[in-house]
């Protein structure tokens, strides 16, 4: 044949030491097995960016015909809620970043602490989360046959009797649901993947308290990491996009 | 030395039985076989769809079926084919088995992902077809809003979310294979030491992971609009139409190049096995499938001309398409220049090549004619459209499977199948698919549209040429269903090399051992070197 | 084999830091820019997010490779919004110049209607 001169002889236990238990057999070497997965992982994060991507699509050009519908409709989000939850979720990938040093430097008990922390303050994400659509469906928000934008006697956004609308109520009651389709799809689909990440982690956290990471391995801790960090991305990129298109 | 060839003892196939080794299997070619099997499955289903299609059009009148049973026929057989055949079919089932010894490797990098994409593929199919037996869907396979999102009273919902999943199953198969090639290869199998089969899946797997989840944010959005009255694509409330086009246009035109791409690959192999030459202007025909993967990104709305989009959006888009024929057209000039001065054969493999380079051929030119747009605005939604596009997928796209399903059959099963039957098939195939398709042509430049189940009389004759196509296709399809099957039992021992092919592949015996190789190799020379394989079979080594 | 440890100093001052630019998010959503607020915002989120991928993610710390693919992602990112743009910026409608000032595509009664002038 007209390849292959020389064949590499390939004992399965090198001499120099026995392999990790965690080396998958076709691999060669931890590291390949760890940049693979690493690689890997950034590729499934590049779906996920194209992804929310096509909503972000969608959000812009929106926003620029209706600007006013979605100046209005942000106003009427509860910006304290959405400060609360950014912050939550930024603290809540430091505690993953710290998660993935204590597995790295072998302390098992931490790893799992740091670990829990994380999901707790998931947790607390999609509560707030909850306490916040409960408040939209309440005034009606939610797009559909029951949308109403403004109900008679109410003020459906604060300040908006001072803004400049060039919009007509009519046209609010279309283009304010337009809004809150695009916010409930990107916050919904944003708690889904906050949801799995949850779950994600539970995994992880029973796997470490079993003492199956250490300092050679600990990538699934990693690639758990590498996920939360990136839900904690559309988050950083959902919360001024929705919460603040213009305040007051 | 030519000691009778048996099958070898021990080999993938035989290594475990039952159905738990198979259903449970990390190894790649039994995952590219279970493939083989149920996109066989699905290019049946979507073949008696056609078979209603073009029942339906051989009489001018909508007298076989309802409008609507005929809107369903062709949306069924565009989702089926295009979805859950053509994009998994090279990749899923070629591209799994022979990527890693193409490259030296004992199995893909994630060996539980390949056979999780392959339940995923099955679950996604199970939900399409679920909601074909409720009904089906009539919106086409494009599922234009506003009828598919406020309109149609059909199974839209459990039909796209098939279509959702099983392009989880897509993603993870392009996953797989950035993965594997960059970090699985031999020793000394650099990048332009691959087979230019690899540097077109990799192309292809871009695409996939690239453009798939745009499709399936479109899915969640059309999902969301109909099941709780959103209005994101909603023109009553303030929606734009045109946004659903643009991106499911933005994935469903990088898809087409998922499914060509694949095939030009196994061009590449074909051409250079069958004329024992080194490919020509190797680093180009590479580039031109990272250059086809990247350009296919920015044409999307060459599909949307007449949709609504702006004239300045249209001119930019049609410059654009044109541009993406250039790295095609290296491809099949470079395997031109291979074919001149080359030890040509017409085995089997190589009729399905031949082919291949006309009718691809065919169907590229006629893509330029579309994306000229005066040309464009006469010939959308006609005939004319049907036929380019068929010329690509089945004169090119299924042609490239079907030699490269022949090509490498003896390395999956060790069985050489009737080299007589297989010829005949593939001259029916050629026959019927250009009895089938030119006359669409035509009838398209004369202004038939497509989707619908009646005609102007005078048109009758080309349809009728057609549909009679159809059935000879149908019969160069069916053939090799049953000599390859033959093969398995009573076909000739193929042996490692039956082709005199040189990439790494066939260096392992007929059928494989599961890990592939016995010691790993260490690649030294460039591929498509021929002079050891052509001495070997004059016997002077 | 272990990767590059941070240490814990440095998390500390990349979330301090994230904390501070939400601050300052919030508090330029309250100062009237115009049209720039949504560049500022813009810029500002894409920072933060750049402080999560280097740090966080330790893609500094990380291949040649790794690095290539997140680029390669919001490379094509910005090829989905960017050429999407193309179309809605060449339209008569857009950014709110249709018939009696309002914003073309919605009509007085909230109905869609197509562009005053002939569709090109």
């Amino acid at each position: 044949m007209s390849k292959a001169v020389a064949h590499a002889d390939h004992g399965h236990a090198d001499a120099q030491h026995a392999h990790h238990p965690a080396l998958q057999h076709h691999f060669d070497t931890m590291a390949q097995q760890k940049e693979a997965a690493v690689i890997g992982m950034w590729v499934f994060l590049l779906t996920e960016i194209l992804f929310f991507g096509g909503l972000f699509v969608a959000y812009m050009i929106y926003r620029v015909w209706y600007f006013d519908a979605f100046a209005e409709a942000s106003r009427s989000l509860d910006l304290f809620w959405g400060g609360l939850n950014t912050a939550v979720l930024i603290f809540s990938s430091l505690t993953m970043a710290l998660a993935v040093r204590a597995a790295q430097t072998n302390k098992r008990k931490a790893t799992v602490n740091w670990l829990i922390l994380t999901m707790i303050l998931g947790c607390v994400f999609l509560g707030v989360k909850v306490v916040e659509y409960a408040d939209k469906f309440e005034h009606h928000h939610v797009p559909g046959p029951n949308y109403v934008w403004a109900e008679p006697g109410h003020e459906a956004a604060p300040g908006s009797e001072h803004a400049n609308l060039s919009l007509t109520p009519a046209q609010l009651q279309n283009t304010t649901q337009i809004y809150f389709s695009l916010y409930f799809t990107m916050t919904g689909l944003h708690a889904l993947h906050m949801i799995i990440g949850v779950g994600l982690m539970l995994v992880i956290t029973w796997m470490a308290w079993k003492g199956k990471f250490d300092a050679e391995y600990y990538t699934p801790v990693e690639m758990s990491g590498l996920y939360w960090h990136f839900v904690d991305i559309v988050w950083i990129f959902l919360f001024p996009l929705l919460y603040l298109v213009e305040r007051p | 030395m030519l000691d009778k060839l048996k099958i070898p003892e021990h080999h993938y196939l035989n290594n475990g039985h039952g159905l738990k080794s198979w259903l449970l299997t990390k190894d790649h070619k039994r995952i590219a076989i279970m493939y083989l099997i149920s996109i066989s499955v699905m290019f049946l289903l979507g073949g008696l769809f056609a078979m209603g299609i073009r029942l339906e059009l051989a009489t001018p009148q909508g007298d076989f079926v309802s409008a609507d049973t005929y809107n369903k026929f062709f949306t069924m057989h565009g989702v089926i084919m295009v979805f859950f055949f053509l994009i998994p079919s090279i990749p899923a089932v070629l591209g799994n088995f022979l990527i890693p010894p193409m490259i030296g490797a004992k199995d893909l990098a994630f060996p539980r992902i390949n056979l999780l994409s392959l339940y995923i593929y099955w679950i996604g199919g199970i939900f399409t077809l679920g909601a074909m037996l409720l009904g089906g869907v009539d919106t086409g396979w494009t599922f234009y809003t506003p009828y598919s999102s406020a309109a149609s009273n059909t199974h839209i919902i459990p039909t796209a979310l098939g279509i959702f999943i099983a392009g989880f199953s897509s993603i993870l198969t392009g996953l797989n294979f950035i993965v594997t090639i960059h970090r699985m290869r031999a020793p000394g199998m650099t990048w332009f030491r691959l087979p230019l089969f690899v540097w077109a899946h990799y192309a292809t797997s871009l695409i996939q992971v690239l453009g798939t989840p745009v499709i399936a944010i479109t899915i969640v959005m059309l999902f969301v609009e109909r099941a709780f009255g959103f209005g994101i694509f909603d023109p009553t409330r303030g929606g734009d139409p045109v946004l659903f086009q643009h991106l499911f246009w933005f994935y469903s035109h990088p898809a087409v190049y998922i499914m060509i791409l694949p095939a030009l690959g196994v061009m590449s192999e074909l051409i250079s096995t069958f004329s024992k030459k080194m490919i020509f202007g190797y680093s180009f025909v590479a580039f031109s499938s990272l250059a086809i993967a990247i350009f296919g990104f920015i044409v999307w709305a060459h599909h949307m001309f007449v949709a609504g989009i702006s004239t300045y959006a249209a001119m930019v888009f049609s410059f654009l398409s044109f541009s993406v024929a250039i790295p095609s057209a290296v491809k099949v000039f470079n395997w031109t220049a291979t074919l001149y001065k080359g030890a040509i054969s017409f085995e089997t493999p190589m009729l399905y090549a031949y082919g291949f380079m006309g009718l691809f051929l065919i169907g590229g030119l006629t893509g330029l004619f579309l994306a000229t747009l005066g040309m464009d605005i006469h010939l959308h939604d006609t005939y004319f459209v049907v036929a380019h596009f068929h010329y690509i997928m089945v004169g090119g796209a299924i042609m490239g499977y079907m030699g490269g399903l022949h090509y490498w059959w003896p390395k999956m099963t060790g069985r050489m199948y009737s080299e007589f039957f297989s010829r005949i098939a593939a001259i029916l195939v050629f026959v019927g698919f250009n009895l089938t398709f030119l006359p669409q042509f035509i009838v398209g430049y004369v202004g038939m549209p497509r989707r619908y189940h009646s005609y102007p009389d005078e048109m009758q004759v080309l349809n009728v040429l057609s549909s009679a196509g159809a059935s000879v296709l149908g019969l160069g399809y069916a053939l090799p269903v049953i000599y390859l099957l033959w093969s398995l039992k009573r076909g000739a021992v193929a042996g490692p090399n039956p082709f005199g092919a040189s990439t790494l592949e066939w260096t392992m015996q007929s059928p494989p051992l599961t890990e592939n190789f016995v010691e790993v190799p260490i690649v030294t020379s460039e591929p498509y070197e021929y002079e050891h394989v052509v001495a070997k079979e004059k016997h002077l080594v | 084999m272990s990767g590059h440890i941070s240490p814990v100093s440095l998390y500390i001052t990349i979330f301090a830091s994230l904390m501070v630019l939400t601050g300052v998010t919030v508090g330029a959503a309250y100062v009237d820019l115009g049209m720039f607020n949504f560049s500022v915002a813009m810029l500002i989120a894409g920072f933060k997010a750049s402080l999560v991928v280097w740090y966080f993610m330790h893609v500094k710390y990380q291949s040649h490779l790794t690095k290539l693919t997140v680029a390669t992602g919001l490379f094509f990112l910005a090829i989905l919004l960017g050429m999407s743009l193309i179309d809605y910026v060449s339209r008569d409608n857009f950014a709110g110049t249709g018939p009696g000032g309002l914003p073309a595509p919605v009509t007085p009664e909230g109905q869609m209607h197509a562009p005053a002038q002939a569709p090109h």
